[in-house]
């Protein structure tokens, strides 16, 4: 499985001289590998299998198998450990975790492997993981194994401070805003925000939903205004619709809502006229007002207009769009 | 119309020769995983009609020396056992008829020592990594095994929709942002177990045809790159749901064939890339389920020839409500 690894042209020459090496490297490699899993046959739990493990795992650090055969070294010895040394050792293996994931920040058995550690010290300490993966969410911003653990961390804190959930979910809300700011196409903090607003919501009275609901048009109208070509906000905003919809039953009041949404968007068509996401948003305003009050004439004229524009603009999804009215 | 032209004579020697390249480094280095190797190898090569090539008794030889005395099977022989490549195995020995080799028991209580009753999750390994991927290899194999009453069908289809997101697609454990790869595993396993029903097929068919970008090939997640296998993984869903039709069909065909490499053969995640044994099938998978190419037609459930799932009573044709 490889990515993103270009294919290069080279002389003979060259291919050669890269072949010689790689022989070399192969070599290295296969002696190194078939040490340490004659040591696991052997039930060798030592310091030298131990220290093997290493130079193995730096070098191929998807060998899940020398992982687990890591672990079980450690496992064996932490029976006679006093809860310091554990926790050193533990300690030992978040570097490790550190030196490699630098290299390889999609591989899933290193993330497993601080995990264990974390799970297996004694007195793990959750406020510095979440500074770290702050940390590595600032190197990477999509990585889901960051956000992943981020979510796992919360949890953590969580679980120990019950008391304080609502702060911490608030203040995590915070953290959504501030990285929603740096790029408004950050999908994976847009989805985090919605994750918290779904757990913050229900603790609100009908006015602070209100106010969060409205605070919430506000950031997702400047996102959409900057990017309407992305759909990070779009599906932000549909939901936001949904949420603002559900607080009344009165049908004045639903379609106030979608009539002040449509004028929005109708602007924000102006602007980009040939914005597929901003039609096709506009076209499910109208889809959504249908579903309160029946549309009138008029109405069903602007979207007709609005699906014959967007089956011109966007080809590749001729086939949804026929679905859409 | 397309430039490029299918290259079947070349992928299939590309596969044929995956073993012989011991004097590259890749090949040790993917050691761990050859067991899905010869997955994708064979799966493609059955897909381009060479059903004997990598030869018979060779790999059910080779299976057999992957599975440990628990049931489950590791990536190659004293690599411990795991879901992923549990899977794997039994998708080569149903292609080879050779099921009579292993006792399927065995492989059942592998399983069932990885369900996790309290949230209706699967482990990957006795390690404890939750994930909807293997509830998808759990799933998956046990239908394959014919043993889906041997778990708690209610719970792990409750734990998937757990897995859900307000954009319609499935993320890896509950509160994880929706991903293509995640989304196939999902809506695999729900399929498998028949229970479609409980997803909004629009909703997701839209997040999955806004994964088709310009040039044709689709992303596995909002702004990041066009990829073969992410185009696997999306087209698979979309045939799933019975919304294949809305993407561009043709445009997607443009993209896989533009990542195979003309020279050695094996198709790339995209256009000047690298091939690998991994994208070479999930872009001819893909071509199959497209139509194109008069390659056999493949199940967008099991990854496996369509042939295959039928003979077995497992294949079910997408519904489109
Ligand atoms: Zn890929």
């Amino acid at each position: 499985m490889s990515h993103g690894v270009r294919r290069v042209k080279t002389t003979a020459e060259v291919q050669l001289l890269k072949k010689q090496k790689e022989a070399k490297l192969i070599d290295e490699y296969r002696q190194l590998t078939s040490a340490v899993f004659q040591k696991r046959k052997d039930l060798c739990y030592d310091d030298e299998s131990f220290q093997l493990t290493t130079r193995l795992l730096r070098n191929n650090p998807e060998l899940y198998t020398v992982w687990n055969y890591r672990r079980e070294i450690l496992l064996s010895r932490f029976d006679s450990c006093s809860e310091a040394e554990v926790t050193e050792a533990c300690q030992a293996e978040l570097d490790f975790f550190m030196e490699v994931i630098r290299f390889n920040p999609k591989c899933y058995w290193i993330w497993n492997h601080r995990l264990w550690a974390l799970s297996t010290t004694p007195s793990p300490n959750w406020d510095m993981e979440l500074r770290l993966v702050g940390k590595m969410l600032e190197l990477d911003s999509r990585n889901f194994h960051g956000w992943d653990y981020r979510r796992y961390v919360i949890d953590k804190i969580c679980s120990v401070q019950p008391e304080n959930i609502l702060a911490i979910n608030t203040r995590e809300f915070d953290y959504t805003t501030q990285k929603i700011m740096e790029n408004f196409s950050n999908f994976s903090a847009w989805h985090n925000r919605l994750k918290l607003l779904e757990m913050i919501l229900p603790g609100k009275t009908l006015e602070e939903r209100r106010a969060l609901i409205a605070n919430e048009f506000e950031l997702v109208q400047s996102a959409l205004f900057t990017e309407p070509q992305d759909e990070c906000g779009w599906l932000h905003w549909r939901w936001l619709i949904e949420q603002e919809i559900s607080l009344t039953e009165a049908i004045s009041e639903q379609l106030a809502t979608v009539v002040r949404e449509t004028d929005t968007i109708a602007e924000l068509l102006e602007l980009a006229p040939d914005g597929k996401l901003v039609l096709r948003n506009i076209i499910l305003l109208y889809r959504i007002k249908h579903g309160i009050e029946p549309l009138n004439a008029v109405d069903r004229a602007k979207v007709g207009q609005y699906v014959q524009r967007l089956a011109e603009l966007d080809p590749l999804r001729v086939g949804l769009d026929e679905k859409w009215w | 119309m397309s430039n490029h032209q299918f290259l079947r004579n070349l992928h299939i020697q590309f596969i044929e020769q995956l073993d012989k390249k011991q004097d590259a480094l890749e090949y040790w280095y993917s050691e761990h995983l050859r067991l899905s190797g010869v997955y994708w190898g064979l799966t493609a090569l059955q897909l381009m009609g060479c059903p004997d090539l990598l030869g018979r008794d060779a790999v059910i030889k080779y299976v057999l020396s992957c599975q440990h005395p628990n049931g489950g099977f590791g990536g190659h022989p004293d690599h411990d056992p795991h879901l992923l490549y549990t899977l794997s195995a039994i998708q080569i020995l149903l292609m080879y008829d050779a099921m009579d080799h292993i006792n399927t028991y065995a492989v059942v209580s592998f399983i069932q020592s990885l369900y996790d009753k309290d949230t209706g999750s699967f482990k990957g390994d006795r390690w404890g990594e939750i994930d909807t991927r293997f509830s998808y290899c759990a799933v998956a194999c046990l239908s394959l095994l014919q043993a889906l009453d041997s778990i708690d069908l209610p719970r792990v289809v409750e734990f998937i929709l757990a897995c859900r997101n307000v954009d319609g697609g499935f993320g890896s454990k509950p509160g994880a942002e929706s991903h293509a790869g995640q989304v196939f595993c999902c809506v695999g396993a729900l399929a498998i177990v028949r229970q479609l029903d409980s997803i909004d097929r629009d909703l997701l068919g839209t997040w999955l045809a806004n994964r088709q970008l310009k040039n044709g090939g689709l992303n596995g997640r909002p702004q990041k790159l066009e990829d073969v296998c992410y185009s696997w993984w999306v087209l698979s869903s979309l045939s799933i749901i019975g919304r294949q039709h809305w993407i561009d069909r043709a445009k997607l065909r443009d993209f896989i064939l533009s990542s195979q490499d003309p020279e050695t053969g094996g198709i790339a995640d995209r256009a000047g890339d690298v091939p690998d044994v991994f994208h070479t099938l999930f872009g001819i998978a893909g071509l199959s389920l497209l139509g194109y190419e008069d390659l056999e037609p493949v199940d967008p459930m099991y990854c496996l020839p369509l042939k295959l799932t039928e003979q077995l009573g497992l294949h079910s044709e997408p519904g489109s409500k």
